[in-house]
This record gives C-alpha cells, sequence and structure tokens, in this order.
C-alpha cells in the first residue's frame, strides 16, 4: 500500500457561500396538493383513472400505466407502517425544528391512500413506544404555511 | 461477450479530511498508485469512468474536464458515473460494458470524493455543514423537510419494519455486527477509525433513531481509491493474478413508493445480487464465496443484507452473527475491512474502495486481515440507501 505523502507547508482555508441555491421553483402538475394544503388545510392523493391505484405522496402520472392522474380527497387520518423515536434533529428538517426532539419518524398509509407516506408525528411524550406500528394518527395543519410538506404534521388520532 | 479483469488497485488511507490536499490531488495520487500496481503508464489508458457522486461538496460542479485535464488525460473518452453511494459499481458496471462490448481494452476506473468541506458557519462544524448540504440529494419535495438523515430513513424504511415482522435485527445483533466491524478494522492500516468496541459498547452509544445508535451509523470521509480493468487479452499480458469480474448487476427501488411488500426489504439487493449470481455461476453463495464487503450504511442494513443477498432465509439474518459465520475466522467473512462504520465512507468512492479490499484477499495480500481463500470468489455491493441504487459485483480468481 502506498502512502500519501503530506507536503510540509501548512493548508490555507477561506470560507466560500454557494448562491447558485435560491429558486423560484414551481410544483407543476402536483401544484394543487400544495394549494390545497396552504389555502384549505386539505390533504388530496392523486388517482389512476386506469388501475384505480392511489397514490401518496401525489404524483401527476401512474407510474405503472403512464395515465394522468385525478385528485381525491383525503380525510386526514392514517395509520402508521413503521416508526422510529428519532433523538437527532440533523440540519435539513424545518419540522423538526418545529417539532423538536424526540420526533417520531414514521410511514404512514393515509385513508383512503394506497402507498404509504413518510413523515412526521409529535408524540405525546418522551417515553419510547407510545407512538408504534398499527396506532392511528391524524393530520395537523401548521398557523403558518409556505407550500412545503413540513405545514403539517400528525398526532394520535385519539389527541384532544 | 468479452471477459473483463481487475488488473491493479490503488487506495489511500481514509480519513475524516484531507485538507492538504485537493480533490483532483486525490485523483491523481490514486491514479498513480494504481499505475503502479498494474505496472502501467497512463499512455497505456484507452478510456476513463470516473465514480464521482457530488462534486458539489468539492465547489465544483462540472468536475470532469478538471479531473481529465489534471490527470493529463486530454483526448481520452470520459465518463462520470453518478448513483449515489451505489455509484461506484454503476461505474464498474460502465466500464465493464466498455471493455466486454470491444470499445476499448485498458479502463482506468478513478472514485474521487470529498465529504468535508462543507461548513456551517451557525453552528461551526463541519459534520452540521455536511448534513444541511447533503440534504439536496433526498427527494426535497416529500422527504427533505421531514427526514433528518440517512440513518433515520434507512431505520424507518428497513429496520423497524423487518422488527416488525421477525422480531431481528436484536438490539444485542446489532452491538455484535458493529463491534466486529470496528474490531476489524483495527488490522486495516487504511481505516479511518480505530476502536475497540464491545456489543454493549456500541449498544450503549448515543441514539439516533431507535434501534439504530451512533456506532451503528456509517462515518463520512475525503477517500479515493482506483482501479484498472482490461480486457481478458490484455490482462494476461499484464499481471499473472488478473481477478476476473465473473458477475456484474445494478438495480434500483423505488423512493418514495412504500408500499407493504417493499417496507422491510432491500429489494434491489436481492435483484442485482440474483443477476450477479446467475451471470457468475453462483448457487449457494454461503459456500461458494469467501468474502463479502457490503455498504453498513446502518447496521441493521447489514443484516438484512445478509438475507436478501441468499446466505440465509428471510428473518434468519441474526442467526449468521450470533452463530459467528460472518466473523472474520467464520465460514463467510463479511466486511473484514471494518464496512463503513469504521474503515471510512464516501458516496462514490466505498465500493470501488470495497472492490480493491476484495482484490486484496482474492490476492493473498491482505495483510493482518487477510481471511481464508478456498474457492477464490468475493463479492462486492455498493447500494446508496436514500435513492435505492445498488451494484454487485462478484470477484473472482482463477
Amino acid at each position: 500500500m502506498v502512502e500519501v505523502k503530506y507536503k510540509k507547508e501548512k493548508s490555507y482555508e477561506v470560507p466560500y457561500f454557494y448562491t447558485g441555491g435560491e429558486y423560484l421553483y414551481s410544483y407543476g402538475e402536483i401544484s394543487k396538493f400544495f394549494r390545497e394544503v396552504v389555502e384549505n388545510k386539505r390533504l388530496f392523493a392523486t388517482k389512476c383513472p386506469k388501475c384505480a391505484k392511489v397514490w401518496m405522496p401525489p404524483r401527476g402520472h401512474c407510474p405503472d400505466c403512464y395515465e394522468e392522474t385525478q385528485w381525491v380527497p383525503l380525510n386526514g387520518n392514517g395509520t402508521i407502517m413503521s416508526c422510529t423515536y428519532c433523538y437527532f434533529p440533523g440540519m435539513s428538517g424545518d419540522l423538526i425544528r418545529f417539532l423538536d426532539v424526540p420526533y417520531v419518524c414514521a410511514i404512514i398509509k393515509l385513508d383512503g391512500a394506497d402507498t404509504y407516506m413518510i413523515h412526521g408525528v409529535a408524540p405525546p411524550e418522551a417515553k419510547l413506544g407510545v407512538v408504534k406500528t398499527g396506532t392511528r394518527v391524524k393530520v395537523v395543519f401548521r398557523e403558518e404555511r409556505t407550500g412545503s410538506i413540513a405545514d403539517f404534521y400528525f398526532v394520535l388520532e385519539t389527541s384532544g | 461477450m468479452r471477459k473483463v479483469a481487475i488488473v491493479g488497485i490503488g487506495t489511500i488511507p481514509w480519513r475524516s479530511r484531507y485538507e492538504e490536499y485537493s480533490w483532483r490531488a486525490l485523483g491523481l495520487q490514486v491514479t498513480k498508485n494504481v499505475l503502479d500496481d498494474a505496472h502501467l503508464s497512463i499512455k497505456d489508458i484507452d478510456s476513463v469512468v470516473y465514480s464521482i457522486y457530488c462534486d458539489l461538496m468539492m465547489r465544483q460542479q462540472s468536475s470532469t474536464p478538471l479531473i481529465q485535464d489534471y490527470l493529463g488525460m486530454e483526448g481520452k473518452p470520459c465518463v462520470r458515473v453518478m448513483a449515489g453511494a451505489g455509484g461506484e459499481i454503476y461505474a464498474l458496471y460502465t466500464a465493464f460494458s466498455q471493455i466486454a462490448s470491444g470499445m476499448a481494452d485498458i479502463v482506468l476506473l478513478p472514485a474521487i470524493q470529498k465529504g468535508q468541506d462543507w461548513y456551517s458557519f451557525e453552528t461551526r462544524s463541519r459534520g452540521d455543514g455536511l448534513l444541511k448540504g447533503f440534504s439536496i440529494s433526498t427527494n426535497t419535495t416529500w422527504m427533505q423537510p421531514v427526514v433528518p438523515g440517512v440513518p433515520v430513513f434507512l431505520t424507518v424504511t428497513f429496520i423497524v419494519p423487518h422488527i416488525d415482522r421477525y422480531g431481528t435485527p436484536t438490539p444485542e445483533q446489532l452491538g455484535k455486527v458493529s463491534s466486529k466491524n470496528h474490531k476489524n478494522a483495527l488490522v486495516n492500516p487504511e481505516a479511518q477509525l480505530k476502536i475497540d468496541i464491545s456489543p454493549k459498547d456500541v449498544m450503549n452509544s448515543r441514539i439516533i433513531a431507535w434501534p439504530t445508535t451512533m456506532y451503528q451509523c456509517c462515518l463520512y470521509s475525503d477517500g479515493a481509491a482506483a482501479l484498472i480493468l482490461a480486457s481478458e487479452e490484455k490482462a494476461k499480458e499484464i499481471t499473472d493474478t488478473p481477478i476476473w469480474i465473473s458477475g456484474v448487476a445494478v438495480s434500483s427501488y423505488y423512493t418514495p413508493r412504500f408500499e407493504s411488500d417493499n417496507l422491510g426489504r432491500l429489494i434491489a439487493v436481492e435483484e442485482a445480487g440474483r443477476r450477479a449470481y446467475k451471470m457468475a455461476g453462483i448457487r449457494d453463495p454461503l459456500h461458494e464465496l469467501d468474502v463479502m464487503e457490503v455498504h453498513d450504511l446502518a447496521t441493521g442494513c447489514e443484516i438484512l443484507m445478509y438475507e436478501e443477498l441468499g446466505l440465509c432465509e428471510p428473518g434468519q439474518g441474526g442467526r449468521l452473527i450470533d452463530d459467528g459465520i460472518v466473523e472474520k475466522n467464520g465460514i463467510l467473512p463479511v466486511n473484514p475491512s471494518g464496512g463503513r462504520v469504521a474503515a471510512g465512507h464516501v458516496g462514490g468512492v466505498s465500493g470501488l474502495y470495497s472492490a480493491a479490499c476484495v482484490v486484496r484477499q482474492l490476492r493473498e495480500q491482505a495483510g493482518a486481515m487477510q481471511v481464508s481463500v478456498r474457492s477464490g470468489r468475493g463479492l462486492v455491493e455498493a447500494n446508496c440507501g436514500l435513492n435505492g441504487l445498488v451494484g454487485i459485483a462478484i470477484l473472482e480468481r482463477r
């Protein structure tokens, strides 16, 4: 194995800010989902007219049939298919900063949808195990909504 | 289809940061190393395939022309392959295809990535800068705001549903696999992290997302590695111990399409594995392979991989660590280099590093990491957990 031979001079470091990361982004064919979240506090899924599969998260075309999908409203309740109590906030999740840790990252089957969505559940307490596979949840919309999946989150269906 | 062999390997030690080297210089270092190993010069190379996962991490985009220039490769065809942390085997598959089809005879395959130039001025931390910048690799519409990182995603999508279904992996089994890899790294001169930890130390380390603890998560590094591939005719001129690529396959699985049949399953690993085994003529991998190097981005995924790669029945993966089968002195050692939790990891490089490790094992040049070579075959697996891209190669010494 050949070792890396280190140069004797000390390296020189500079800050650099990448400015190309600002967007005015269009959601295109899934715009309705975010408009309904912001304006009407309602969740929508998409249904394939050919195979009748209901996709969540929504998508403009069924990947199996290539048909354009139609919008279907959901009641916002669902069942947890898998979840984990997460103690690590990371640096990406706006929702996690809002909810704080521990936060339950969960895969949720919303009533009326055939595929599942990955999202966040606010546990009623920090103790492990209250939120688990099979737990029923319902959607809660945040006061400030900006057209992002972090505009809502989930809590136990039984919570007030 | 012509036969293809690996005739040279070039690696450098894994470090969390190489501040004294730019990414181009790291690329040149491993290129020098691999040319030395193969006793070739840069003029002998017909074509270059780069495995570079995220040049934005290295303060650059469209990096291929820069590295072509730095390596003195002007005029030579070059392809840059990007497939997350599965990209390295996708790159191997690409280089393989060029030779198998006759488009090239000798292909250089450098993998380069610096994971730690990003920095968060808000928290004054490189790790935080990496997590923030890296999050754009996740699904920015449906995942970025709600998933704090790869280990959480792997835990909720694969590990927890598997535990729901089979009751394993247990925290003890996770502790044993992570401890195995950390212990293996102690004798790897290139490993980034050398700590002797017990399964209990693993279980008691900082909890990330239950049951995943800190020592079950992969490292992140600056790294580079390179291979040289050659056609059968050239390989026999270049070396006495060509290591043949007797099987190679790539696959992908859907995200964010979650359904009951893909939760808890690494379907693309099974799919690529099946095709690679078929190409290499392998029926019973547990007894026909001498060594495996796989991507343990989270330790639980390594255990799931034992099942997906056909070493045992579904749900029985934990037994392989309980019975010592995958330990360095077991029937089929997995990750004798230390794996991603202890040797080092950065997308685009790890799989080629794993391939170099398997080549060393098959050449019986692995020093203190050497496993027993009986059938002369090893398996390399690379996967990008987030985006579902998987590559598997079977290497063979005849």
